[in-house]
């Protein structure tokens, strides 16, 4: 996993920000494959810091494509506030309706439940490590587009954001999807502290 | 009752919580009144036995989800109007069915840590969901309407095009009457002095079969002016032809079909296309002062430039006969330029300029100042259309009254 660039002049600090982000995908994987009776594999974390220019170029790079694709968006707030980007195929994730519990759901409509369920499991996850109690809002449809349209990086709000990436497979389907979890720098400061409190509680 | 049930039943919301068994451990105020069935008669009863409508597998994938992951999980009207079958607030004006419905699944954490209930959401998004829905109507007429206006716009064009070929037949009908009117001459005069030449010819096989001395009548038959004025018929003759061909090729190159994808192109061959088929319509008013700069090929629609500058000629041809009295003749001056970024064409006149109260109209569809017959009033609308829409170019003029009209036509390279 590379480190977040002002982690790394704290190396017990960013070893344990990449354990915990380990530790919180392992937990949503084992509970995203009870929920769907598979296995479902899970990468290991990538993380990031970006700029608005760079962003494109970094979201090509970490999903492999600069084609099309679909893209999921959903914010989540506590004390730290994100947004989560789940980025499908764009033949979108129909490959996977037998996997939720019932058939009469549209393709939109199954986008936005996997998304939940992702962005719920992990970020849930992550943050149940740093003893965050997060809110969700509602999942919604960022775009159909080329991955360099998702945003437009000249309205971006933020100066630099902390990326975490992880992608997910699900066994016996052809499906793969990445999840991208985006904190601006209004949160990377309330995640340092979370860091640091971990680790006084492990010293203590 | 506590507060927080009160509070609960006071909110403009559903707010409604199931076990992990489905069993409903809370309803609100909300719940009742819109479903009917009070607490009393729902609360510790098996959700889907209260409501037997209600999308069982669904709602059981959802709850559980949320029961597993202990995460939130929703449900927008936009996928899944209505979820409840709750009467809507519209009971006066009407339009739909049921309630739109947003919910949200909350999952609430006992003592022990596990979570021990989901609690449920239920938002009344009808008047969004009408809003939208207005919207999304209002959105379609508009882009039918667009459509619709392109058609018109496209069939315009075509009309404008034929309408502009057949204001050049009767000219074109003369430019080629001419030409052929003296390739006949000079094929009659050709056809009589093979004639005459056949005479002398027998005559002089004749001379030589008996000897006798024929002279007398070459100077009958006027062999000199033969020979000169036969070579000068043939000579006349082709010129003729070659002019009728060159006005062949000209309809043939202006009359082009408008093809969907641009093409290179030279805009200099275009200006001379476009005078040779409307020589008819300025031959009469003015002589034309050509300087063709040097100017690279550009991507366009060139069946559309040529309609656009034949418009340019043919206005500056009336605008010249409107002030110069026959013999008296005007001068249209055509020049073609470029910069770094654009191609240039001018087309001049010395007329008597455009009068200021019409100037800002010129470009309105179906205004004109000409007599009936003479104009629709579509030219320079179609003409910018054509340069502005369809080549992102410019077409501007510049006017002095007595003096003349300039129009600049400017298309990006």
């Amino acid at each position: 996993m590379r480190c977040p660039v002002t982690l790394l002049d704290e190396p017990s600090r960013s070893d344990a920000l990449s354990e915990l982000v380990n530790i919180g995908m392992g937990r949503a994987g084992d509970a995203l494959a009870r929920l769907f009776n598979t296995f479902i594999q899970l990468s290991i974390p990538r993380l990031e810091f970006v700029e608005p220019a760079r962003v494109s170029a970094l979201i090509t790079a970490l999903v492999g494509t600069a084609g099309p694709v679909i893209a999921v968006r959903q914010a989540f707030s506590s004390r730290i506030r994100g947004e989560a980007i789940a980025i499908f195929p764009a033949a979108g994730c129909n490959a996977l309706a037998d996997l939720v519990g019932y058939s009469d759901v549209s393709s939109d409509e199954l986008l936005l439940e996997i998304s939940n369920i992702l962005v719920g499991a992990c970020v849930g996850a992550l943050a149940s490590q740093f003893s965050l109690a997060l809110s969700f809002s509602p999942p919604s449809i960022l775009a159909r587009a080329p991955v360099a349209e998702l945003f437009e990086t000249g309205q971006l709000p933020w100066k630099r954001a902390l990326v975490a990436e992880v992608n997910f497979r699900v066994d016996d389907h052809a499906f793969c999807c990445h999840l991208l979890t985006f904190w601006p720098d209004s949160s990377i400061d309330v995640l340092i502290r979370a860091v640091d409190a971990f680790l006084a509680q492990l010293q203590g | 009752m506590d507060t927080a049930t009160t509070t609960l039943d006071h909110l403009n919301a559903g707010v409604f919580s199931v076990s992990a068994e489905l069993l409903v451990v809370h309803w609100n105020l909300f719940m009742a009144s819109h479903s009917g069935k009070s607490a009393d008669e729902v609360v510790g009863r098996d959700l889907f036995s209260c409501f037997p409508e209600l999308p069982a597998p669904w709602l059981r994938w959802k709850l559980r989800s949320v029961f597993l992951l202990g995460t939130f999980a929703f449900s927008s009207w936009k996928q899944r109007p209505y979820v409840f079958r709750f009467p809507h607030n519209r009971p006066l004006t009407g339009g739909i069915d049921f309630m739109y419905q947003d919910l949200a699944f909350l999952p609430v954490t006992a003592s022990n840590g596990t979570i021990g209930s989901v609690c449920v959401l239920v938002t009344d998004a009808t008047d969004a969901a009408l809003s939208q829905r207005a919207l999304h109507d209002a959105h379609h007429r508009l882009e039918s309407e667009m459509a619709e206006r392109r058609r018109i716009e496209d069939e315009l064009q075509i009309a404008h095009k034929v309408e502009s070929v057949g204001q050049l037949a009767a000219g074109i009908a003369h430019e080629i009457n001419t030409p052929i009117q003296y390739v006949a001459d000079s094929v009659s005069f050709i056809g009589e002095a093979f004639a005459e030449m056949r005479c002398i010819v027998q005559t002089y096989r004749q001379a030589l079969y008996d000897g006798t001395h024929r002279m007398a009548l070459e100077h009958n038959a006027d062999l000199a002016y033969l020979e000169q004025n036969v070579p000068a018929a043939v000579d006349r003759a082709l010129m003729g032809l070659d002019r009728v061909a060159t006005l062949v090729r000209a309809m043939k190159e202006f009359g082009r079909p408008s093809l969907a994808e641009k093409s290179f192109a030279d805009l200099n061959r275009a200006v001379t296309t476009t005078l040779t088929v409307a020589h008819s319509e300025y031959t009469d008013v003015a002589d034309i002062e050509l300087d063709l700069g040097e100017v690279p090929e550009v991507a366009c629609h060139i069946a559309e430039l040529n309609q656009v500058f034949l418009q340019l000629v043919v206005n500056a041809a009336h605008a010249i006969a409107d002030v110069h009295a026959s013999p008296a003749r005007g001068v249209i001056r055509i020049r073609t330029w470029c910069d770094t970024e654009a191609v240039f064409i001018s087309v001049a006149d010395n007329g008597g300029g455009i009068p200021a109260p019409i100037r800002s109209r010129i470009f309105d569809p179906f205004f004109t100042t000409k007599p009936v017959g003479r104009g629709t009033g579509q030219g320079l609308t179609v003409a910018r259309s054509i340069i502005v829409d369809r080549h992102a170019g410019s077409l501007t003029f510049d006017t002095t009254t007595g003096l003349g009209t300039t129009f600049l036509v400017r298309l990006p390279r």
